[in-house]
């Protein structure tokens, strides 16, 4: 371990809790306070990246998001999380991190002899080279040398949070500016104010400042937030997205790499603002100067430095010069003598400079450079020596003396940036302030304000000269986008081959689009391509900035709706008895059903075949809660079924029951269920169990939207009833054990009837109907009696041999019966004509919703796919649904199967379909492919299984 | 992502909502009388506009009205909103 | 046996932090009202029979041993106690007879939560858009919303700090689960 670091004494980090800390491997030393950056400049470490394209050495450059280099793999294992910004990252006991995109190490990498590439790597080097003969024969190489840091393999063991929040008013940033805006609008008692901000601590750049009267200042505006009750502070959380209405999406990071809550409490909590008024304190970021080298390991912003001095206490170097082009730059240098941290030198591009600045420089000893820029770097893993020109009053031509200056930290302070971001997402618009060369905000569009240097107030004035790239010296190492690699010779090249948008040299180039998003590279970039296109800055725009503002993690986004939680799921009102009886469950729709319940040792294909013979020998019972059932009452309930259904409901008695389609009004199929007349004005739509919801609001539709006049009231009462089906040749002698009020005699009580009574002492309905093709008895009683009566029946059944089944067994019971199941035998395109109902149609007096698209062209193709039974023609053949029934040349696919079981009671398969122009080819041989093979079939009636229907009227 | 003044239970976000598309296309009285290319354009020919545009909206996970909306397909913006069987109303700007 | 038992209560749906608790609630019936609203006159005719205020968009209010919560335009939702259903809904049979009005009874296909605890507004937060400050959600007031991806009622009755959650029966389990992963930090 490296030795114990001393800090300045004014740093914001308590030296009297050390922490130990390994990097790549070796072991360092920090302090509580510090970031894992701070603690590494401490070490004296300068290496803590590779570049993305040519693993060129990088070194800690800026102080918080906008940092391009010191990305790093935190942690190993499940946790680890890669492209953790070093600047970002609290110092922790025991914190392992490793840098990215270099093996063995990012101070000895491999993979660094791509540096010596940069000229047969300019942008678009990828587009052009890895055509042939395609990307993919490629990718395999490019991924292994180009990089960032690598996704944890296993299941995330954290939980993540998401909440909303409303408030008055929002205020991001709690710098100075953002603070004072906040106790500002909580003055007022009736107003709920946000504050919101992404350091660990509130104060923005107040926390690098070594005045007293600045430090005085926070401490009191600390201590305000802890009084006003109407104001929320969220702290260590970054507002990443400005939405319509005021809506911001944030993260809030709650439980830390390596903090004692990491496991116990949620690692992110994903917040939606709901904002009546927003106010943007995001401050101002630092450009770099782009000159030949500039991305050498040592050189930063000196934002940068300035935090690492004052708010960690850490001067990472002994020879501190400065570059600059504004007056910033200069104070910033001042500050740092000001507590006694020598600065050997300031280089200023500039030929006029106040002279106030000069003589305070000379009096700190500084020596000033200006009317220079920098035209070279060297130093083997970071920066040694810089050599200077004179830059002529022009600008552009240099003078031919070259000099050269020792350093081994390099500040660079190109002006500054107004953090724009949240403001552009919320579509404002930006102008160019030539004043101080940086996008300030210019006209809202939503009910947002900006204040501080977010909008241009910089306190103090910054007399810049813009540079966006250094003259009379070759472009090819003035670094612009330092993550991405791209330089100020990619921009000239994308312009020359006629890239003018901004937003196409962006991608062209990938200017920007790394995950900093080009929050150092964005404004240089732009004026590179002003200067290579002969435009100025505003008429070359500016790319518009989208969410979210610093990259958010995927569970972040999920919060807890994962695994089980994805989606809501329903359960049954006898779900216990169920579970008791050995059910395998399966999601139909949000339901779980049983599937079938299986008995030891038996497959799922025995245990289906055993209760579908069960039920055609004996009885059965099956959990059919989920049927849709809906009560549409009213003086005009019967005219409006009798235009929601394709058949004729104006003749269904009181007492009895209909099968119905119902179509949409492009005339497709979209439900189908037993309706029943319960009264002249109340009838009882079933519904299938998929279609409960949506078809309530289909019916809702139609009589909020067309037929407004129409006095019909709707309930869905689904899930009030919970409704067993009772189904076999026993059925009826199970059923009559219990003791209720219905006779349930044949004569008394047919098929396609429905009663209402009382069965065990609770209300009843019973309807006859069947789905099976054999004697059925659907209950319904209130649902919390649904697992009682389910008991009841078992119980009563158990001298008959009942055994309860599964919708599998259901479903292979309708299809030996060829009963169609609307959503399984029909598609998007299926009308009844295709299903045998064209004559019900033609029958039908008036019109009903969907009749009209019936005849139009499209009805009347005949190779429409229609329903058909489908034989095999080899007894031992079996198919699946969705297998092909191909054309009769065979060179394309005329159908499908669509339902196909083994039938225990028939002891072949039984399959049903859909083929083109099916009810005019009965009897035809077909052949159907499925998995490579082919075998030959024959279309019949759909009924494979008792056709003459004997067996439900009994 | 929108917030939407539902006519009954006050301002909602967008996630409480279902679009139904335009609205005030009123069904062919007699659809047995209407020409198939009329009884097309009543099924599929809509306005795709760039600006002001009528579309009616479903609460659907709140009071399960439907109502009209008359929406800004550019900037986003809801210029009104107005029961089902109401007069679209002036809003102003480009119509559709 | 020659009755129907009633499924217990469902009693492991429960739920006890330091901060937010859950408890099923089964000391209410429920009972759906419906009336065809687009008919003037229809709402006020309604209040008339009953000889009560209804509660409008938003609003619950307590009437006797009865609280009515507004669900939809002309559509509203009944307590009353447990197992008097029956007995509520014909004295409004016979009240509103010759209406257009539709009663049914709905306790089965609900189950009602209590929540209560100082974290209940951060959890119901987690869960729907709907701003549940005190300033904005308090006594009196009643709202349906997506809730954990499910429909729900959520509802103030009172100023102790209870609040309702009604939601369809065959979610309580699921919605039970996410309750309790959503508050773990409670």
């Amino acid at each position: 371990m490296s030795a114990p670091t001393t800090r300045l004494p004014h740093a914001r980090v308590d030296t009297d809790k050390p922490l130990t800390f390994e990097f790549d491997g070796r072991r360092y030393q920090g302090f509580e306070g510090d970031s894992l950056a701070s603690a590494l400049l401490a070490n004296g470490v300068t290496v803590v990246g590779r570049s993305f394209k040519l693993h060129r050495p990088r070194g800690v450059f800026g102080r918080g998001k906008e940092e391009p280099n010191a990305l790093v793999q935190l942690e190993a294992g499940h946790r680890t999380e890669p492209n953790a910004r070093a600047t970002l990252v609290p110092l922790y006991e025991g914190l392992r991190a490793r840098g990215q995109n270099a093996w063995p190490s990012v101070s000895f990498d491999l993979f660094g002899v791509m540096g010596a590439f940069k000229r047969v790597l300019p942008a678009s080097f990828y587009y052009k080279t890895f055509m042939w003969p395609s990307w993919h024969s490629w990718e395999w190489l490019v991924r292994r040398v180009a990089g960032l840091g690598k996704a944890p393999n296993g299941a995330d063991p954290d939980y993540y949070l998401k909440q909303n929040v409303h408030a008055d008013v929002v205020v991001v940033g709690a710098g100075r500016s953002g603070l004072t805006a906040a106790l500002e609008a909580a003055a007022d008692p009736a107003r709920r104010v946000l504050l919101v901000d992404e350091q660990e601590q509130v104060g923005g750049s107040l926390l690098a400042s070594p005045e007293a009267a600045d430090r005085g200042w926070l401490a009191d505006a600390v201590q305000s937030l802890d009084t006003v009750g109407n104001l929320t502070v969220i702290p260590r959380c970054t507002v990443n997205a400005y939405y319509e209405n005021n809506i911001l999406a944030a993260v809030e990071r709650i439980a830390s790499h390596g903090s004692r809550e990491e496991g116990a409490r949620p690692r992110e909590r994903f917040w939606r603002i709901f904002a009546g008024r927003v106010i943007l304190a995001t401050g101002a970021i630092e450009r770099p100067m782009v000159f030949p080298d500039n991305d050498r390991p040592g050189i930063m912003l000196a934002s940068a430095l300035r935090e690492y001095v004052h708010r960690y206490g850490v001067v990472p170097g002994t020879q501190l010069v400065f570059y600059t082009n504004n007056d910033s730059g200069w104070r910033t240098a001042l500050e740092l003598t000001s507590v006694g941290v020598p600065v050997a030198a300031i280089v200023d591009i500039r030929h006029d400079i106040s002279a106030e600045l000069q003589q305070d420089a000379t009096e700190q000893g500084i020596a000033a450079y200006t009317a220079r820029v920098i035209t070279g770097t060297r130093g083997r893993g970071g920066v040694r020596r810089l050599t200077l020109h004179h830059l002529h009053s022009n600008g552009e031509s240099l003078g031919a003396a070259a000099e050269s200056l020792t350093c081994d930290v390099l500040a660079m302070s190109g002006g500054w940036s107004p953090t724009v971001h949240l403001y552009s997402q919320s579509g404002g618009h930006l102008a160019y302030r030539e004043d101080d060369a940086c996008l300030v905000p210019a006209r809202a569009h939503q009910a947002v304000t900006v204040v501080g240097s977010a909008n241009g107030d910089f306190r103090e004035p910054l007399n810049i000269q813009p540079q966006w790239l250094t003259p009379g010296v070759s472009p090819e190492h003035q670094w612009i986008d330092f993550q991405y690699d791209v330089t100020a010779s990619d921009i000239q090249l994308a312009a020359r081959e006629n890239f003018v948008s901004v937003e196409h040299v962006k991608r062209y180039t990938t200017n920007g689009m790394s995950v900093d998003q080009g929050k150092t590279s964005n404004v240089n970039g732009l004026g590179v391509l002003a200067l290579a296109t002969g435009r100025p800055i505003p008429e070359v725009g500016t790319t518009r900035f989208r969410p979210p503002y610093h990259p958010t993690t995927l569970g972040a986004f999920g919060g807890i709706e994962r695994g089980k939680l994805y989606t809501a799921f329903q359960l049954l009102p006898a779900h216990p008895a169920h579970v008791a009886a050995g059910a395998v469950f399966e999601d139909y729709g949000a339901w779980k059903r049983p599937a079938y319940y299986a008995r030891a040792k038996e497959t799922e294909e025995q245990a289906v075949a055993r209760e579908a013979k069960t039920v055609r020998d004996g009885v059965g019972l099956l959990d059919y809660s989920p049927l849709g059932k809906l009560e549409v009452r009213g003086p005009d309930a019967r005219e409006f079924l009798n235009r929601v259904y394709l058949n004729n409901i104006q003749t269904l008695e009181v007492g009895a029951a209909r099968y119905g389609l119902m179509l949409n009004e492009a005339g497709i199929v979209i439900d189908d269920g037993i309706v029943v007349c319960l009264a002249e004005d109340h009838f009882l739509m079933h519904t299938t169990s998929g279609g409960a919801t949506s078809i309530h609001q289909h019916l809702e539709e139609w009589l909020q939207c067309e037929w407004l006049d129409l006095e019909v009231i709707v309930t869905n009462s689904s899930t009030q009833w919970a409704t067993l089906m009772l189904s076999g040749p026993k059925a009826r002698g199970v059923l009559q054990k219990l003791p209720g009020s219905f006779d349930l005699s044949k004569e008394a009580f047919g098929h396609m009837q429905s009663r209402e009574g009382e069965l065990l002492g609770q209300p009843c309905r019973i309807l006859r109907a069947s789905f099976t093709g054999e004697v059925s008895f659907e209950i319904s009683v209130p649902a919390r009696h649904g697992l009682s009566l389910w008991e009841e029946l078992m119980a009563a059944g158990e001298p008959e041999g009942i055994i309860p089944f599964g919708i599998e067994s259901l479903m292979l019971l309708r299809t030996e019966k060829g009963y169609l199941h609307v959503g399984s035998d029909t598609d998007g395109n299926t009308m009844p004509q295709d299903l045998g109902w064209g004559g019900a149609v033609e029958k039908k007096p008036v019109d009903f919703i969907g009749r009209r698209t019936l005849s139009q062209e499209v009805g009347r193709d005949p190779r429409r796919f229609q329903f058909t039974g489908i034989e095999l023609l080899n007894e031992q053949g079996h198919t699946v649904s969705g297998a092909h029934v191909l054309s009769e040349n065979g060179d394309n696919t005329a159908g499908y199967v669509t339902s196909a079981f083994y039938s225990p009671n028939l002891g072949r398969t039984v399959a049903l379909g859909i083929v083109a122009g099916a009810r005019a080819r009965e009897g035809e041989e077909v052949r159907i492919f499925y998995n490579g093979s082919t075998q030959p079939a024959r279309l019949v009636k759909p009924a494979a299984y008792d056709p003459a229907g004997e067996a439900l009227n009994g | 992502m929108h917030i939407i003044d539902c006519p009954w239970c006050g301002p909602r976000s967008e996630d409480e909502f279902s679009c139904g598309g335009q609205s005030h296309i009123t069904r062919p009285a007699d659809p047995a009388a209407t020409s198939d290319t009329d009884w097309a354009g009543y099924l599929y020919t809509r306005d795709n506009p760039r600006g002001l545009h009528f579309e009616r909206w479903r609460h659907t996970f709140g009071c399960r009205q439907w109502f009209n909306v008359a929406r800004d397909t550019v900037t986003h913006e809801i210029h009104a909103v107005y029961r089902m069987g109401d007069p679209r109303p002036d809003v102003g700007g480009a119509g559709s | 046996m020659d009755k129907l038992a009633t499924a217990g209560a469902l009693t492991d749906l429960g739920l006890k932090r330091d901060r937010f608790q859950v408890a099923e609630n089964t000391c209410l019936g429920l009972i759906r009202l419906q009336t065809f609203h687009r008919k003037a006159g229809a709402v006020e005719n309604l209040a008339g029979r009953l000889d009560i205020r209804l509660p409008g968009p938003g609003e619950t209010l307590s009437e006797q041993d009865r609280q009515w919560f507004w669900s939809a335009p002309g559509e509203w939702v009944i307590a009353v106690p447990a197992g008097s259903e029956r007995d509520a809904l014909h004295s409004f049979q016979v009240r509103l007879d010759g209406l257009l009005a539709v009663l049914s009874v709905m306790t089965d296909s609900r189950i009602i939560l209590n929540l209560t605890g100082e974290s209940a507004r951060d959890i119901l937060s987690r869960g729907s858009t709907v701003d549940f400050h005190p300033w904005a959600f308090g006594a009196g007031q009643c709202v349906n919303t997506l809730f954990a991806g499910v429909s729900v009622m959520l509802a103030c009755p009172g100023a102790d700090d209870v609040i309702l959650l009604f939601v369809d029966r065959s979610v309580a389990q699921y919605l039970i689960n996410w309750l309790e992963a959503a508050s773990v930090d409670c």
